[in-house]
């Protein structure tokens, strides 16, 4: 959620929202430094779970200038002394979402020494050493928070587990966690990519490009793969599983034929996909348009009259609107 | 996605997925130098799933010295879909790099040669060679107003945008 919140006094704090009624305060985060007779506009992340709750605007550090239940801003000015309401401000969010302005019943009123939370200390034994940079921000990562960050894979091997499995052991990992979008033989299903065949297609009109026939580095299957695969469950596979499937991918696509053939840590970086030599650094300033860089044509550019060749209408994919799938190509 | 000709009807797609806003954050470059980034840095793995490559301490300002955390969009705190809470901005280069949800950022002397880098995002050209690493765009425009979402409703007479 997010809101506004000023006075015309300095040197506030954004103190809370409130998600039951006002009976529990969150801290807002006010948004930039807090200035003079300034609107803020601060807020507050939550999950609602699409049961009805209520939601508060900001209210203020200093117990003079906090806002207050509307029931006691009644108390102190009677009901008609009207312009200046500092009343807490209570939506009532509905089942629906729907939303609605309501008063609740009169909230506790906070202390200043409430506002003070103690900032969460790191565990004993964590060694935590802060950062040397010129702004001294944040403390340096924790080896064991490095390592379970870092996944990634280099084509030369760099990053990848320990770790072994082979094309036998992946055929069934495969059928069990892959097949239903990649198809059984890596064919893919409906839409789902394609991960084998498509050898000699790069040049066709509509290519098949596959790990087999495109990919340049083997090492990308083994990383996407553990970091994002299956769909919906990654991170479940492990170490040993991903060499399994890396192997059977790449007996999918005739990389290799041996049934037997075993993928390691030690062996990886020597499998080769056919491909990569086709790889080159991007030429696009040598092409003629540009190499000859001539100032483009701006009267009588074409013979004859103009015509339309093609209507993305008669075509109809344009996408309607959020979570349209008629996007027209395979998906990614 | 309109390499082969009309098919998409809307300003929107006309040119990959276009987007024209006012981003806040912090340079990419300090949180580098504040981390400690060793001089033989020269390509930037940003976490999601994807990975993007320059020299991040580029003096020139081609590299990750013009790159942007950004935390804010029009002023308002990026939304969900817009990559909250930071996401990276990279003015000039393909929008895939621009990684929403960052989670962490790596500096290495190679390549990673991810999936969004190899499998995607590469060029094949007719000769069965693919261009990588074509990160910058090309020179571009479109019209938006008129547009298919924009159309003229007034009949003839002058049009002001």
């Amino acid at each position: 959620m997010t809101g506004l919140a000023w006075s015309g006094q300095r040197h506030h704090h954004a103190r809370g929202c409130f998600l039951d009624g006002g009976k529990n305060w969150q801290q807002a985060r006010i948004d930039g430094p807090s200035l003079d007779k300034a609107l803020h506009r601060f807020y507050l992340d939550f999950d609602w779970d699409g049961s009805s709750c209520c939601c508060s605007r900001a209210r203020w550090t200093r117990p003079a200038m906090s806002s207050r239940p509307r029931t006691s801003s009644r108390r102190a000015r009677g009901e008609n002394s009207i312009y200046h309401n500092n009343g807490i401000q209570t939506w009532h969010v509905k089942a629906d979402g729907e939303v609605e302005n309501v008063e609740v019943g009169e909230a506790p009123v906070e202390t200043a020494a409430a506002a003070a939370a103690p900032e969460q200390a790191p565990a004993a034994d964590m060694v935590v050493e802060k950062s040397q940079g010129a702004f001294g921000l944040g403390r340096k990562a924790l080896p064991e928070e490095i390592a379970a960050w870092d996944i990634d894979i280099r084509p030369d091997g760099t990053g990848l587990p320990e770790g072994s499995g082979t094309v036998a052991q992946g055929e069934p990992i495969y059928t069990d966690n892959c097949a239903v979008c990649h198809g059984d033989f890596g064919e893919g299903a409906g839409r789902w990519p394609v991960l084998a065949g498509g050898q000699d297609t790069l040049r066709n009109d509509r290519p098949e490009k596959t790990i087999g026939s495109y990919w340049p580095y083997l090492s990308t299957v083994f990383d996407y793969v553990r970091r994002a695969m299956p769909f919906g469950n990654a991170r479940s596979l492990s170490d040993d599983d991903v060499y399994a499937l890396t192997a059977y991918l790449l007996y999918l696509n005739d990389v290799v034929d041996d049934e037997e053939f075993e993928l390691s840590k030690e062996n990886f970086a020597s499998v080769r996909l056919p491909n990569e030599a086709n790889f080159i650094p991007d030429d696009r300033a040598s092409e003629p348009h540009y190499a000859e860089s001539v100032e483009p044509c701006m009267t009588e550019c074409k013979p004859g009259p103009v015509e339309i060749t093609a209507r993305a209408r008669v075509i109809d994919v344009t996408p309607e609107g959020e979570g349209d799938e008629n996007s027209g190509g395979s998906i990614d | 996605m309109e390499w082969r000709g009309a098919q998409l009807n809307g300003c929107q797609f006309t040119h990959g997925m276009v987007h024209n806003v006012m981003y806040t954050g912090v340079p990419l470059k300090y949180l580098l130098e504040e981390a400690g980034v060793k001089t033989n840095g020269k390509w930037v793995y940003a976490g999601r799933r994807r990975r993007l490559g320059h020299d991040p301490l580029d003096p020139d300002g081609k590299g990750a010295g013009r790159l942007l955390v950004a935390f804010k969009m029009n002023g308002e705190a990026l939304r969900p879909e817009q990559g909250y809470p930071l996401r990276l901005v990279v003015p000039g280069w393909e929008g895939n790099m621009w990684v929403k949800w960052l989670r962490r950022i790596e500096v290495g002397d190679e390549p990673w040669h991810h999936r969004e880098e190899t499998s995607k995002y590469t060029d094949l050209l007719e000769n069965g060679k693919a261009r990588r690493f074509t990160w910058e765009m090309d020179a571009k425009s479109v019209i938006t107003n008129p547009s298919p979402q924009a159309p003229i409703t007034h009949g003839k007479g002058q049009t002001v945008s």
